[in-house]
């Protein structure tokens, strides 16, 4: 897990506790600088016979290590379970925090607003030191969420200055098929561009051949790592027009090897007057037509300028990167 | 705290533990507990012990109130149990049955264990000791000779009885890969322990000849005698019982062949048709694993002698001791390493025939012939006289337990064994990545580069060489000047599949101490590369070092088995692959002097290894995850018939056998040799079995092997909606099953047929119940559209089964068409093809 992270100073006492099961908020995490701990959030964490066992192993890597700062990324039972028993180990003098990781929209899940209920609670009574969110303006909604923005790392990968390998110009879609993910409307899109030659999938559209030909479909099935960075790498843009997001780690994926991500409107305010954020945000989220026209207005601009392109977004992860670190050592008093 | 006041610490890895489980072993260790309070616990004494040792809280407490206040016990944590992913999947190597990925699942676990107690006690052991048997060692001691862990540690092997020993005495009773990997395990821990513990000098002298290990064992060798003590409960029956009318004799070993209660039995019937008014009875009391040999040892006695020669495998403890105190006691075993049992009866005072062929008995000065025991020369007729001599015979003496001092409580011995940590210095490398066909594989592959890059000195000692086929770029193409501005060198290869000697020339040439090949499709852990890089240089003459190896599943891409390789494992190399993962680091002079035989199909790098591994080269496997396969890239048959007798063939030439073991069939016969497919045909179809009808309404089977057709009958009847075979498949992974069927009569009106490939964990009944539509849930398998065939033709199913998992199971069906009849309705499946 720390293999793409960005080596930041001043990290070095910080720990960051995820959950296995959750892929997006665990890649936030891998690529972000501190130590990194996972436990999982559907299942037991501790059998029955051996209470405590993972709690104080957990506590002695705490102690091990010299960690200062921990921080729940993503909150469950599990994570509560273990917030409780640092607190009667180690008091107040370990500090303990949460990063919430997700939209309202994502409330009809209600276990997400339980979840969240009980940190507020924690921070209540002084359990948690604090709680800070990935999505813009969380805290001009809940009062007890920090007011500043955490941001998510892009991955930290080695650069090389290659050509295209394709030399076609190809779209990459790993969407999952459900609603929030948009992935019909953002295939259809891609049909419709008239500068895209294929649009690669992670999962079919089944049912879609039915209503239209899909002459650019190409499957390429779920990848990670260096396959998923190769297959971003050669695309000339990653297609991610979904309807809710916080800070999609796709579209860092992607920009971290200089391929731009077409996204809904994030509304990333540090970002908000860049001519890339311009470019590669959407709001024609339900309309495969004008989702083609600035499909298509992406690609001609990395067709056009790609030099231009690769220098917007290496200056925006340049200060990306500056702030999500300032961010984190605000929220966390580092 | 000086070197005097230090107590010794030692860590007993045991699956046996007095008063748990019958044999000597675990009631020696329990008496070292004793003997230790005794004294005054001059050392700090625990039993590391498996879980299934204590099956229920019942043993556990008799565990615990045995040893309370004598010595720790630890329960090694079951793997699944452990919060990391390396953990959980050598967890899952275990669920292979007697297989090389159960054996190192379970060194691992025990691995795992030291360390954890070890983090425990916030101190290292002096010593931890393994039996000699059963190969949970070998993570250890190749952490310690990877300078991982037990660096102030000296891994100690006590000479119980290998299996391989064993072995020799028990010629025509083992015939498996496991005992192959068993036995190179136990000599892996004889080879490479610090230290070697014997009771008897001849049976060390055995095992050094056996193992040809003397050179190795020079100045590592004690002979100690450990404490025999007997229960209060054990001597009472002896005092108590009227020796001298003693007329009764005893077998009380295990019942296992080399502890010979077949000569026992010879010699009672011998005996008693010689001395038929004899009054005493002959009693095997004991126990043992093998049924069928059981049976055939109680066959050996006569009905009219079943009264006079007893099996008693039921006997309590204060029977058994009961039986003992009135009995004269036979030790017919062709090998003993020390035999307790023996010596305890010896101390009851007991008159004692011992086979004077194993040398525990008669190369022994403890036992002396007509003093403390008689020996007999190890035949039955010579027992039947040792037994007569016995009527009047009493012992003048008692055989000697003097109990010399233990090892760990010798200062010199501790200071012999800890090393410390070793240097940080390392080897050189030189990596080179292939496999690389085209561009978008280029990509991948830089960037897999560049992390390895990162943790190497490129440029500097170690080098970095990427191999790409002619054409893919033209020499001046900006990605060839991208590696070169990084420092990394290019070499060009022939498109498609270089000559395996030419590229074995292409890597001797390289310039660093080791060199290691990163194919496409493996992600190598650049923490691995350093540790084996560091092993490499603390042993100059280890010649390669590998890890085991994650395999991710091709369809989620999340990592799913675990790839466990062997390392010096000659027997095993004899008939099956997986000895290093190609990603190993190869001394570069290993290169100079051995080349890759090209004849060898796609398997030259296993046959490499295997080679290496058959002519004793050093071979370290680190116990931790070396790498990631990619679950596509590792589709791989690991051997076959023809390559194993190639092999097998080299090493019996090399042994100057006349005899051409190419004439041994290993029964891995199969067409999979220059590509990845696996087919089940001819006789290997009759091992299919019927699911479906349960009951069939005839006498006769629907689904059988029929010779005349070389191939499986699976014949739909009117009374069943489906008939369903079973075919066991290997296990592997594969995305394709195909079937050849045909319709075999020209007597009906045709016949359908279907596959189905049924995912692990699914119940029968409910899969069944699906196939065949009493229940309309939808069907979670995949399964092939109907085939109809008319009289007389051939077809073809095919059916997906990429991303079943491992463990899936492979369903052959057939089923009358609509109004046909099964009159005749023979369907045969001719050839089953999985790629």
């Amino acid at each position: 897990m720390t293999r793409f992270m960005h080596p930041v100073p001043g990290f070095d006492t910080v720990l960051h506790i995820a959950h296995k099961e959750w892929h997006g908020i665990r890649q936030s995490v891998a690529y972000a600088p501190g130590h990194k701990l996972l436990i999982p959030a559907e299942s037991a964490l501790e059998s029955e016979q051996d209470e405590f066992k993972v709690r104080k192993s957990i506590g002695d890597v705490i102690e091990r290590l010299g960690i200062t700062h921990v921080m729940f990324q993503g909150y469950s039972d599990n994570a509560d379970m273990v917030l409780i028993y640092l607190r009667a180990r180690f008091g107040p003098g370990l500090g303990c925090f949460a990063i919430n990781h997700v939209t309202t929209s994502q409330f009809d899940n209600y276990f997400e607003m339980v979840m969240l209920d009980r940190m507020f609670t924690r921070v209540r009574h002084g359990m948690l030191d604090g709680i800070a969110s990935v999505k813009p303006d969380f805290g001009k909604v809940f009062p007890e969420i920090w007011e500043g923005l955490i941001l998510n790392y892009a991955p930290h990968l080695p650069q090389f200055d290659l050509p295209p390998a394709s030399g076609s110009t190809d779209l990459y879609a790993p969407l999952a098929a459900d609603w929030r993910k948009n992935m019909f409307t953002n295939v259809l899109a891609a049909e419709l561009a008239g500068n895209v030659d294929r649009i690669k999938v992670t999962n079919i559209p089944y049912g879609l051949e039915n209503l239209v030909p899909l002459k650019k479909l190409k499957y390429v099935g779920f990848l990670k790592d260096y396959d998923l960075f190769a297959e971003m790498a050669d695309s000339a843009a990653v297609l991610l027009a979904t309807l809710a997001e916080c800070q999609p780690m796709t579209q860092l994926e992607a920009m971290a090897v200089g391929t731009p991500a077409l996204t809904g409107p994030l509304r990333l305010a540090e970002f908000a007057a860049d001519p890339l954020t311009g470019l590669t945000t959407t709001t024609n989220l339900d309309s495969p037509a004008l989702l083609a026209a600035d499909i298509e207005r992406l690609v001609g601009a990395c067709i056009s300028d790609p030099d231009a392109m690769a220098g917007m977004i290496r200056d925006h992860l340049d200060r990306r990167h500056a702030l999500a670190s300032d961010r984190y050592r605000e929220f966390l008093g580092l | 705290m000086t070197g005097d006041q230090h107590t010794p610490s030692i860590c007993f890895v045991t699956n046996e533990l007095y008063p748990l489980r019958k044999g000597g072993i675990g009631r020696m260790l329990y008496n070292f507990a004793r003997h230790n309070a005794a004294a005054g616990f001059p050392a700090d004494i625990h039993f590391l012990v498996p879980p299934d040792l204590i099956a229920t809280a019942e043993d556990e407490a008799r565990l615990r109130g045995a040893l309370d206040g004598l010595a720790r016990i630890h329960v090694a944590t079951p793997l699944h149990e452990l919060p990391d992913t390396e953990a959980h999947l050598f967890d899952r190597a275990s669920f292979l049955p007697w297989s090389l990925d159960l054996l190192v699942s379970t060194s691992y676990r025990y691995y795992r264990a030291l360390l954890a107690i070890q983090q425990q006690r916030d101190a290292p052991f002096d010593f931890i000791e393994f039996p000699d048997f059963g190969g949970w060692g070998l993570a250890s001691v190749e952490a310690k000779r990877a300078g991982l862990a037990f660096a102030e540690t000296a891994i100690t092997a006590r000479l119980h009885s290998t299996q391989g020993m064993i072995a020799r005495a028990e010629r025509f009773f083992e015939a498996s890969q496991w005992s192959g990997v068993l036995m190179d395990s136990e000599r892996h821990l004889l080879a490479h322990a610090d230290l070697i513990v014997g009771h008897v000098q001849s049976i060390i002298d055995a095992n050094a000849a056996h193992y040809g290990l003397q050179d190795r064992w020079r100045g590592r060798t004690v002979l100690e005698f450990p404490p025999i003590m007997l229960e209060d409960a054990e001597t009472r029956p002896a005092a108590e019982a009227a020796a001298p009318e003693t007329r009764d004799f005893i077998f009380s070993s295990r019942l296992q062949p080399f502890k010979r209660p077949d000569i026992f039995i010879r010699a009672a019937i011998g005996f008693l048709e010689k001395h038929p008014d004899h009054t005493g009875v002959f009693r095997l009391v004991s126990y043992g694993w093998d049924r069928s040999y059981i049976d055939w040892l109680q066959r050996l006695v006569p009905a009219s002698l079943g009264e006079r020669i007893l099996f008693i495998t039921d006997a309590t403890e204060s029977e058994r001791s009961a039986y003992l105190a009135r009995s004269i006691v036979v030790v017919p075993s062709d090998f003993e390493s020390l035999c307790l049992f023996a010596y305890e009866a010896g101390q009851l005072g007991r008159p004692v025939l011992l086979n004077a062929r194993c040398a525990a008995f008669g190369d022994n000065p403890r036992w002396r012939d007509g003093e403390n025991c008689l020996l007999f020369d190890g035949t039955a007729a010579a027992l039947v006289a040792a037994m007569e001599r016995a009527l009047d015979w009493r012992p003048t003496d008692t055989v000697s337990v003097a109990t010399d001092p233990p090892y760990w409580l010798s200062p010199a011995r501790r200071a012999q064994a800890a090393s410390g940590p070793g240097p940080e210095t390392r080897a050189s490398l030189s990596v080179m990545f292939t496999g690389i066909a085209d561009r978008a594989d280029f990509r991948t592959h830089l960037m897999r580069a560049a992390f390895l890059e990162s943790a190497l000195d490129i440029g500097g000692r170690d080098e970095l060489v990427v191999l790409l086929p002619h054409g893919l770029f033209a020499p001046d193409a900006p990605e060839i000047a991208a590696l070169g501005a990084r420092g990394w060198g290019v070499m060009w290869a022939p498109e498609g599949e270089e000559c395996p000697e030419a590229f074995g020339d292409r890597l001797a040439a390289l310039g660093g101490d080791c060199v290691m090949v990163y194919p496409f499709g493996y992600d190598i852990d650049s923490d691995f590369v350093l540790d084996a890089l560091r092993a490499m240089h603390r042993h100059p003459d280890l010649a390669i070092c590998g890890g085991h190896v994650a395999v991710d599943d091709a369809e989620s891409g999340q990592v799913d088995t675990l790839r466990a390789f062997g390392g010096e494992m000659p027997s095993h190399a004899l008939t099956a692959s997986r000895i290093a993962p190609i990603p190993s680091l190869m001394r570069r002079s290993l290169l100079a002097r051995r080349l890759f035989d090209p004849r060898a199909g796609k398997f030259w790098f296993d046959v490499f290894f295997r080679d290496c591994a058959i002519d004793g080269e050093e071979i370290l496997i680190l116990p931790r995850l070396a790498a990631n396969l990619s679950g596509t890239a590792a589709l791989t048959g690991g051997t076959t018939g023809k390559v194993t007798a190639g092999v097998m063939d080299r090493a019996g030439l090399r042994a100057g056998l006349s005899a051409r073991l190419l004439a041994f069939d290993t029964g891995q016969e199969s067409e999979d040799f220059h590509s990845d497919v696996h087919v089940i045909a001819g006789g290997a179809l009759a091992a299919a079995r019927r699911l479906r009808p349960a009951h069939p309404p005839y006498d006769w089977n629907p689904v059988q092997f029929l010779p005349a057709h070389d191939g499986l009958l699976v014949h739909p009847l009117n009374a069943a909606p489906l008939t369903i075979a079973e075919l066991p498949v290997p296990q592997g992974r594969f995305r394709q099953a195909m079937a050849r069927i045909r319709n075999v009569s020209d007597e009906n009106n045709g016949v359908e047929a279907a596959l189905a490939c049924i995912p692990q964990g699914l119940e029968d009944e409910w899969v069944l119940s699906v196939l065949e539509g009493r229940i309309g849930d939808p069907r979670r398998f995949p399964m092939s559209n109907w085939t109809s065939l008319g009289i007389g033709q051939t077809g073809a199913l095919s059916l997906s089964i990429q991303g079943v998992g491992p463990g899936a199971r492979l369903f052959l069906i057939s089923r009358l068409p609509e109004d046909a009849g099964e009159h005749m309705a023979q369907l045969v499946f001719e050839r089953v093809t999985l790629s």
